[in-house]
């Protein structure tokens, strides 16, 4: 048990140090852009995950998977405040 | 961008083919023509006129149709026309003819990866062995994403890394490098469910994972505990509104009275919630279980020196060894990843095939049946559905 969790976590830490080397290669790139939409996204940071997914549109529109992303991040985002 | 590759690749593949073939052209009648028929395909292809140039091809393959070379460039004519099943088909025509065209068997693997994932992995190692310098970098990047979507990220994993080592500078390859991670652990976070579902470790990624989406509700402050742990930090929330955190929620909570980090964080998950009188119970326990090391609040260590004094006999199988656990945790401690990962694959493999043989589960076998991608780290513990499309990313830190 405690193998799994470890080696899912030492996974998660790599995801965050190739995530870290993208973006020292181009900060502005699709990818990092849709990879930190996410992460704000699991933080229920939506804003900023839907400025994130948007940026990323702007790098490449003929993105299904990031519209549907977009699109959940705003329906989170929608949920989220208060009415 | 990976359109932009491959496109590279197949002007490549195109040229080479067509010079190759010109060169080895006789004067005959026959070969007049088919000259002919190329340079109009080769007109065709500059202008990506590809229905044209299919056409060309199509003409010389009646005249001459033992030409390996002329079949690869018709299949990848159907291939930049998105006509998969006759690439496919043309692919395989042509590598009956000659087996030493890697390209035929690099494009046979992708195509095979848009309409059948398993068996593109054949042609793509293929394509390798028959031509390392050329196709590897192309095949381990297809070989990964096929591997994927197989639901096998660790092999994923290892295609990419070998990519990464071949075009170090290639942000794509670190963009799926980086899913593959992700896919990677949400696989591992959904095999720990799996396996036990009430177990302490997966309390405490729902914990984590629950902490993490909360936090910026969260102030958080260093207090003082009077039971003797140490300066301990603890979290307190601001009103949470109704039905995201509720008593009910937290009491399905079960973590293992031995687990110091998962009753730490989860105490300052019920202090958070207001349940304090729980928080202060678990804490209790904790520190009459860990007083002779009261100053044991950095988790790695905890969880390291837990390990290590468990007894062997508690190995379900008894070929599992803490040791190696330990030995992958101070790996993560140094950043040692990918030693950490080897170590703890390992040994989680060893524990995972003795759960499956001790249930008699068919549905655990094989593994990666279950897809991790759209979970959240919870719902990958429990096997619960997650959103779509997304892979889990938990919050879980070392």
């Amino acid at each position: 048990m405690d193998a799994l969790l470890f080696l899912g976590r030492s996974y998660k830490r790599q995801a965050d140090s190739t995530l870290r080397q993208m973006v020292a290669m181009d900060a502005d790139s699709y990818g990092v852009h849709e990879l930190m939409g996410r992460q704000h996204e699991e933080k229920t940071e939506y804003d900023l995950a839907i400025n994130e997914y948007q940026a990323a549109l702007e790098k490449r529109r003929d993105l299904a998977g990031l519209r549907y992303a977009e699109s959940a991040a705003v329906g989170g985002a929608t949920r989220a405040r208060p009415r | 961008m990976i359109s932009r590759r491959v496109w590279r690749l197949t002007v490549f593949m195109l040229v080479v083919g067509l010079a190759s073939l010109e060169a080895a052209q006789q004067n005959s009648a026959v070969e007049m023509e088919v000259s002919q028929h190329l340079a109009a395909a080769q007109k065709a292809e500059q202008a990506r006129d590809y229905p044209a140039a299919s056409r060309q091809y199509q003409e010389i393959l009646k005249l001459q149709p033992k030409l390996a070379i002329i079949r690869q460039n018709l299949a990848i004519t159907y291939h930049l026309q998105n006509r998969y099943p006759e690439a496919i088909a043309e692919f395989q025509r042509a590598l009956r003819i000659d087996s030493s065209l890697w390209g035929s068997d690099l494009f046979l693997g992708m195509d095979y990866y848009k309409t059948q994932f398993a068996l593109a992995l054949e042609p793509l190692k293929a394509s390798i062995a028959l031509n390392a310098k050329m196709a590897e970098p192309e095949a381990r990047f297809w070989l990964a994403v096929t591997d994927s979507a197989l639901n096998r990220p660790e092999h994923a994993v290892r295609e990419l890394r070998r990519d990464l080592a071949l075009r170090p500078a290639n942000i794509n390859v670190l963009y799926y490098l980086a899913k593959a991670y992700d896919q990677a652990a949400a696989s591992a976070f959904e095999r720990l469910g799996t396996v036990e579902p009430h177990a302490a470790a997966v309390s405490l990624l729902e914990a984590e994972h629950f902490w993490k989406r909360i936090a910026r509700t969260w102030r958080v402050y260093s207090t003082e505990m009077r039971c003797g742990c140490g300066p301990i930090l603890l979290a307190g929330f601001q009103p949470l509104p109704m039905g995201r955190l509720t008593r009910g929620a937290l009491s399905d909570l079960t973590i293992a009275a031995s687990d110091a980090r998962a009753n730490v964080d989860l105490a300052a998950l019920l202090t958070g919630a207001g349940e304090i009188d729980r928080a202060t119970a678990l804490l209790q326990n904790l520190v009459r279980q860990k007083a002779a090391d009261p100053r044991t609040s950095a988790i790695m260590v905890e969880a390291s020196a837990r390990l290590t004094a468990l007894p062997q006999a508690q190995a379900p199988n008894g070929r599992e060894t803490l040791a190696e656990i330990a030995h992958g945790i101070v790996a993560i401690q140094l950043g040692h990843f990918h030693e950490a990962e080897e170590t703890l694959s390992r040994s989680a493999e060893k524990r995972f095939e003795s759960y499956v043989a001790a249930s008699g589960d068919p549905r655990l076998r094989g593994g990666g049946r279950w897809s991790t991608s759209g979970r959240s780290p919870e719902a990958s513990a429990r096997g619960g559905a997650g959103k779509c499309g997304r892979a889990a990313l938990p919050g879980a830190q070392l």
